[in-house]
C-alpha cells in the first residue's frame, strides 16, 4: 500500500494515505484496545457488584451456623465458638474482603452442616444445568432461527401470522407452565420421553439426550420465541435493503442472497436478544430441574436456603452470576464480530499489525 | 431546421444482433396506476441507447423490469422484454426466478446510483466479486482470486490488491462505482444497464466512469442502457436516445440527429432548459404546469396540457409514436405544423 | 385522561381492559364470592372432573378448583403489583437523578443496574429465602430490586434526551431550579414511558411471582396463589393433565391485556420503539404528546405492518 501508486485521486483506497502514513492504524487499535478495556471494566465492576450483594446477604442472615447446627440446644458459649470457627466475629469489611479472596481462588468455604466444601457441591451440581442451558440456547436458535427466518420469507403471509401468534402466546405464559404443557404432550400422553430423571452426559450421551430434550425444550421456547421475532423483524427490513436487491440483481439464488448476504447482517441485532436472554435461560434452568427432577443447582439452593446453609446459598448465587457474566461476554465477542462497523476497526488493527 | 435524413444515418447497428427487445411494455405499480405504458425499443449488440426523462417518468420502471426488480407494488402487465435473438432468446416478462437467475449477473449487468448501498457492508469488496465470479462465472477459487485482482486494474482500481481487501465503506462512491461495474461486467453479459449510475458523483469522476464504462463496451462488445435524467451524458455517452414523459417514449432516434433538431415539443423544451442550465429539479420552471402524475388518466398526449401547439385532437384520443424520418420516431400529432414555425418559436413553448 | 380516552378507541385495548376489570373485580371480591372455602378439603371428591359441585372440579386434596382460583388472584396480583411498586420506587428516582449525577455516578449507576440485570430472578429469590427468610415480603422486595433497572433504563433514557432538549437548557439559563426543571418538564414525558414499562413489567412480575411459588417461594402453602395451583398440579399431570390449564388460561389472559395496554399506550402517547424517533417528536412538539387523529391512523397502520 504504498503511496507512490496513488496516481489519480478516485482510484485509490480512501484510506491509503494516512494509513500508510501510520495515523490511522494506530487510531482503530487505541479504538479497539478501548473497547476492548471498557468491557472489561465493565465485567469485573459487575462481577464485584454482585459479590457484594451476594455477602451483604449472607451479612443480613437471621441464622447462625450455631443456631442452624445446633438447634435450639445451643448456649451462647457455643454460638459464640461456631461464630469464631466460621470467622464470624470478625467486622464485615475483613470478613468481605478475605471471602472475596477465597472465592477467586475457588473456595467458597464449607457448609454449616456437612461441612463439604460448597465448592465441590456446587462442581457436582453446576454441569446439569449448564449442558440443560447450552442445549437449550443451541435449540432457540435453531427453533427460533428457523421460525424468524420462515416468517420472514412469507412477510404478512399465514407463516408469519402463525409465528407471530405463537411467540406472543409464549410470552405470557410462565417458562414452567410450557415445560408442564410439554410433559403431557410428550410424557404422559405420547410416552416418547421420560418426565422427569437424569443422566450425565459423561456417562451417556444418548440418554442424557433422552432426560435433556424435554427441559432443554422447555427452556428453549421463551427464547426462541424473542429470537424469532427479532430476526423477523431484522430480515425483514435487510431485504429491502439495497444489498439485498443488489445480490439479487447479480443472479444470486434466494438461498444465497439470504444466507450469504442478508442473514450475517441480521444476526448482530439477534445476538443482543440472545445475550439479554441468558439470565432468564440460568434463572428458567433452575425453575426446569424442579420441574423434571434434575439434581442441579436449584435442588441444592433449594434444599440449603430451607436448612438456612448461607455459604451454599452464597455460592450458588455468586456462581450463577459469574455464568452468567461469561456467557454474555461471550455473546458480546461474537456480537463485535459479527457487526460490520466493529469488524473494520478490527480489520484495520489487524492490518497495522501485519 | 427540417429534418435532415443525412444526419440520421449513421446507425452502424441497425444490422447488428438484437440484444434486447422490449416491445409494447405496460408497467402499473400499487393499485393498477399505469405508470409506463406502451414502452418499445431495442438495444443492438455493442449499441449504447440512452433513456431519458425526468424523475417520474418511468424510466427507472423500464429498466427495473427489464432487470425483473420491480419494487414489490409494481408488475408488469403488458408486453415482452427479449433479451438476445434466437436460441439465446428469454423472455423476461415470463422468467421464473430460476430462470432469471440464470440471466441476471451473466447475461445482464447492472449499476446504480449510490454504489455503496448495493454492496453487502460486511463483505469485503473483493470477496463480492470473487463470489460473482464463482456462483456465475463458474470459476475455481484460485482463478476467481486473480482474475478479480485483475478486473480491478481493469475497471481502474488501483491499487488492486489492497482495494480487494476493503469494505465497501472504506472506499470513496467513484471508487464503489468501479467495483459495482467491475462486477456488472465480470461475467461478460451482453447488456448492462446504467440506472442514473453516474448522478451523485462528482463531475470529474462522472467524466471517468462514463470513459470507462465507453472502454468497457468496445473491449467486451456490451450494449448500454443508460438510464439517466442529464442530456449531456447522453450526447457523450449514447448513440441513441429515447426520451420518455410521464410513462411513454415521446421522442426516439440517433442521439446527434435528436439533439439538433428535436421533433417532440417535450423534447424541444427539454433541450432548451438543458442549455440554459442543469434541470436536474423535479419540475421544470420554465415548462409551464407539471407532469401529470403517475397513472392519471388522460385520453389524448399526456404532454397536451403544457404544450402550446397542443389543439382539440390532441387530447381526443391516443396519440400513437410514428416514424418521422428513418430511425427516427416522435408521439405527436402536429410534428408538421410545427416544423414549419420559425426556430425561437418551436423552442419557446410558454404560452 | 386523553390518554385513556385514546387507549378505548383501540378494540384490542377494550378487550384487555375488560379483562383487567375482571381480574381486579376478582382481586377485591374473589375470596368473598368463591363458591367453596378455598382451603376446605373435600377428601371424598379427589381429583375430580368439573361438575355441577366443582365448576373447575377439585384438586389432589379435594379443593374446588374454582374457589381456589377466584380466591388467589388476590394474592398472586398483590404480589405482582407490589413488586412492582418496589421496582419503580427504586428505579424512576435514580434514573432520573443518573442524568444530572455526573460521569462517575452515572458510569456507577448503570452497572449497579448491569448487575441487578444479570442476577437470575430464581436464583436471587432462593437465595434471599436462604438468607433473610422464605415470606411473601422478601419474595418481593426481591423481585423488585431485580425489576428496577427495567424503570431505571426507560426513566434515564428519556430524561437524558430531554436534558438535550433546548427548553430544558432555557429553563436552567433562566435561573429554573433544578427541581422544577424536572418536574414541570421532564415528567410529563417520563410519565408515558414508565407506564409502558410499568404494564410490562406488571405481566413480567406476574410470571416471576408465579415462577416463585412454584419453586415454593413467596406465599406459602396453603394459601391460593395462580403459580401454587400450577405447581401441586404438577404432581397429577397423569391423572389430570387438563387441570393447569385453568390457571394458565388466567394468567395467559392477564397478562397478555398488559402487553396489549403497554402497546396500547405507546401508540396512543406517540411513542416510538426507537429512542430517536421519541425525542425527534419531543422536540417538534414541546410540551404537547397528543397526536392529531389522523396522524395516529398513520401511525397505527405503520406499526401494524411492522407487527404483521
Amino acid at each position: 500500500m504504498s503511496v507512490a501508486q496513488a496516481t489519480t485521486d478516485t482510484a485509490v483506497p480512501a484510506a491509503a494515505p494516512s494509513r500508510a502514513a501510520g495515523g490511522r492504524t494506530t487510531g482503530s487499535v487505541t479504538g479497539w484496545a478501548r473497547r476492548f478495556l471498557n468491557l472489561l471494566a465493565i465485567t469485573v465492576v459487575v462481577l464485584l457488584l454482585a459479590s457484594v450483594i451476594t455477602f451483604a446477604l449472607g451479612a443480613m442472615a437471621k441464622t447462625n451456623p450455631a443456631a442452624a447446627v445446633l438447634g435450639e440446644t445451643a448456649t451462647p458459649k457455643d454460638i459464640a465458638r461456631m461464630n469464631h470457627q466460621f470467622g464470624l466475629d470478625r467486622p464485615l469489611v475483613t470478613q468481605y474482603v478475605d471471602w472475596l479472596g477465597h472465592a477467586v481462588r475457588g473456595d467458597l468455604g464449607v457448609s454449616w452442616f456437612t461441612t463439604i466444601p460448597v465448592t465441590d457441591s456446587i462442581k457436582q451440581a453446576l454441569p446439569v444445568d449448564l449442558s440443560i442451558a447450552i442445549f437449550a440456547v443451541v435449540l432457540a436458535i435453531l427453533i427460533g432461527g428457523a421460525a424468524g427466518i420462515g416468517a420472514a420469507l412469507s412477510n404478512g403471509g399465514v407463516l408469519d401470522r402463525a409465528v407471530t401468534v405463537v411467540c406472543s402466546i409464549l410470552g405470557t405464559l410462565p417458562p414452567f407452565v410450557i415445560g408442564m404443557a410439554l410433559i403431557v404432550l410428550f410424557a404422559v400422553k405420547a410416552h416418547l420421553l421420560p418426565a422427569g430423571g437424569y443422566v450425565p452426559f459423561s456417562e451417556s450421551p444418548t440418554q442424557w439426550l433422552r432426560f435433556a430434550a424435554l427441559p432443554s425444550l422447555a427452556l428453549s421456547l421463551d427464547v426462541a420465541a424473542s429470537i424469532a421475532r427479532q430476526l423477523r423483524t431484522s430480515l425483514v427490513g435487510a431485504l429491502r435493503e439495497n444489498y439485498a436487491i443488489g445480490a439479487q440483481m447479480r443472479g444470486f439464488s434466494r438461498r444465497r442472497v439470504l444466507f450469504g448476504h442478508v442473514l450475517r447482517n441480521a444476526a448482530a441485532p439477534t445476538l443482543a436478544v440472545i445475550g439479554l436472554a441468558i439470565p432468564l435461560v440460568v434463572g428458567g434452568a433452575v425453575m426446569t430441574e424442579k420441574l423434571f427432577g434434575l439434581p442441579g443447582i436449584a435442588q441444592l439452593a433449594l434444599d440449603s436456603s430451607e436448612k438456612g446453609d448461607v455459604p451454599v446459598v452464597l455460592g450458588t448465587l455468586l456462581v450463577t452470576a459469574l455464568v452468567v457474566v461469561i456467557a454474555s461476554l461471550v455473546v458480546n465477542v461474537a456480537q463485535t464480530a459479527l457487526d460490520p462497523a466493529a469488524r473494520r476497526t478490527s480489520d484495520a488493527a489487524a492490518k497495522g499489525a501485519r | 431546421m427540417p429534418p435532415q435524413p443525412d444526419q440520421t444515418a449513421p446507425t452502424s447497428y441497425a444490422d447488428a444482433a438484437r440484444t434486447l427487445d422490449v416491445d409494447g411494455l405496460q408497467v402499473s405499480v400499487g393499485d393498477h396506476l399505469v405508470a409506463v405504458r406502451d414502452v418499445s425499443f431495442e438495444v443492438r449488440r455493442a449499441e449504447a441507447v440512452g433513456l431519458v426523462g425526468e424523475s417520474g417518468s418511468g424510466k427507472t420502471l423500464t429498466c427495473r423490469s427489464v432487470l425483473g426488480l420491480l419494487p414489490e407494488s409494481g408488475a408488469v402487465d403488458a408486453g415482452r422484454i427479449t433479451l438476445g435473438e434466437g436460441d439465446r432468446a428469454v423472455d423476461l416478462t415470463r422468467a421464473r426466478r430460476s430462470e432469471w437467475d440464470q440471466v441476471r449477473g451473466s447475461r445482464i449487468g447492472a449499476v446504480f446510483q449510490d454504489p455503496g448501498s448495493y454492496l453487502n457492508p460486511s463483505i469485503t469488496v473483493g470477496h463480492q466479486l470473487v463470489e460473482q465470479l464463482r456462483v456465475r462465472g463458474g470459476l475455481s477459487r484460485h482463478d476467481a482470486r486473480s482474475r478479480a485482482v485483475e478486473l480491478f486494474g481493469e475497471v481502474g482500481l488501483h491499487n488492486a490488491e489492497d482495494v480487494f481487501h476493503q469494505y465497501p465503506h472504506q472506499l470513496s462512491g467513484g471508487m464503489l462505482q468501479r467495483v459495482l461495474i467491475a462486477i456488472a461486467v465480470s461475467c461478460e453479459p451482453e447488456l448492462l444497464i446504467a440506472d442514473e449510475a453516474t448522478t451523485a458523483l462528482d463531475p470529474v469522476v462522472q467524466a471517468e466512469i462514463l470513459e470507462l464504462v465507453a472502454r468497457l463496451r468496445k473491449s467486451h462488445e456490451l450494449s448500454l442502457l443508460l438510464v439517466t435524467h442529464d442530456l449531456a451524458v447522453v450526447a457523450e455517452t449514447c448513440d441513441r436516445i429515447l426520451v420518455m414523459y410521464a410513462g411513454e417514449i415521446v421522442e426516439s432516434g440517433p442521439t446527434e440527429a435528436v439533439l439538433a433538431d428535436p421533433q417532440h415539443p417535450y423534447t424541444r423544451a427539454l433541450l432548451s432548459v438543458a442549455s440554459i442550465g442543469d434541470w436536474s429539479r423535479r419540475t421544470l420552471e420554465v415548462i409551464p404546469g407539471q407532469p401529470p402524475s403517475a397513472g392519471e388518466r388522460m385520453a389524448g398526449c399526456r404532454f397536451a396540457p403544457r404544450c402550446r401547439f397542443a389543439t382539440g385532437d390532441c387530447t381526443a384520443g391516443p396519440v400513437q409514436i410514428v416514424e418521422v424520418a428513418p430511425g427516427r420516431a416522435a408521439r405527436c400529432l402536429r410534428i408538421e405544423e410545427i416544423a414549419a414555425q420559425p426556430n425561437d418559436a418551436r423552442v419557446e413553448v410558454s404560452a | 385522561m386523553r390518554t385513556l380516552k385514546a387507549l378505548w378507541a383501540i378494540p384490542s385495548c377494550r378487550f384487555a381492559f375488560a379483562v383487567l376489570g375482571l381480574v381486579a373485580f376478582l382481586v377485591v371480591f374473589g375470596g368473598t364470592l368463591a363458591p367453596h372455602d378455598p382451603l376446605k378439603q373435600y377428601t371424598d371428591q379427589v381429583l375430580q372432573g368439573p361438575s355441577g359441585d366443582h365448576l373447575l372440579g377439585t384438586d389432589y386434596v379435594g379443593r374446588d378448583v374454582l374457589s381456589r382460583l377466584m380466591a388467589g388472584t388476590r394474592l398472586s396480583v398483590a404480589g405482582a403489583l407490589e413488586a412492582v411498586a418496589i421496582g419503580a420506587v427504586l428505579g424512576i428516582p435514580t434514573g432520573l437523578l443518573s442524568a444530572w449525577m455526573g460521569r462517575i455516578g452515572e458510569w456507577i449507576s448503570l452497572r449497579v443496574a448491569d448487575t441487578l440485570m444479570i442476577l437470575p430472578f430464581t436464583v436471587f429469590a432462593i437465595a434471599v429465602a436462604g438468607t433473610i427468610g422464605n415470606g411473601l415480603q422478601q419474595a418481593m422486595i426481591a423481585v423488585g430490586i431485580l425489576i428496577s433497572p427495567i424503570f431505571y433504563r426507560v426513566t434515564r433514557s428519556v430524561a437524558m434526551g430531554l436534558r438535550r432538549t433546548q427548553y430544558v437548557e432555557a429553563a436552567e439559563l433562566m435561573g429554573a431550579t433544578q427541581w422544577w426543571t424536572l418536574r414541570k418538564h421532564i415528567w410529563s414525558k417520563v410519565l408515558p414511558n414508565v407506564a409502558v414499562a410499568g404494564a410490562h413489567a406488571t405481566g413480567s412480575s406476574l410470571l416471576i411471582v408465579a415462577s416463585l411459588s412454584f419453586l415454593g417461594l413467596g406465599v406459602q402453602p396453603p394459601a391460593p396463589t395462580w403459580g401454587g395451583m400450577l405447581s401441586s398440579d404438577l404432581g397429577y399431570l397423569a391423572q389430570q393433565s387438563w387441570a393447569p390449564i385453568f390457571p394458565a388460561l388466567l394468567m395467559m389472559a392477564t397478562v397478555g391485556s398488559l402487553n396489549l395496554i403497554a402497546d396500547g399506550i405507546r401508540d396512543a402517547t406517540g411513542q416510538r420503539r426507537r429512542r430517536r424517533g421519541l425525542l425527534s417528536r419531543a422536540l417538534r412538539r414541546g410540551d404537547d404528546l397528543r397526536v392529531p387523529p389522523q396522524r395516529r391512523e398513520q401511525r397505527k397502520e405503520s406499526s401494524d405492518a411492522a407487527a404483521a
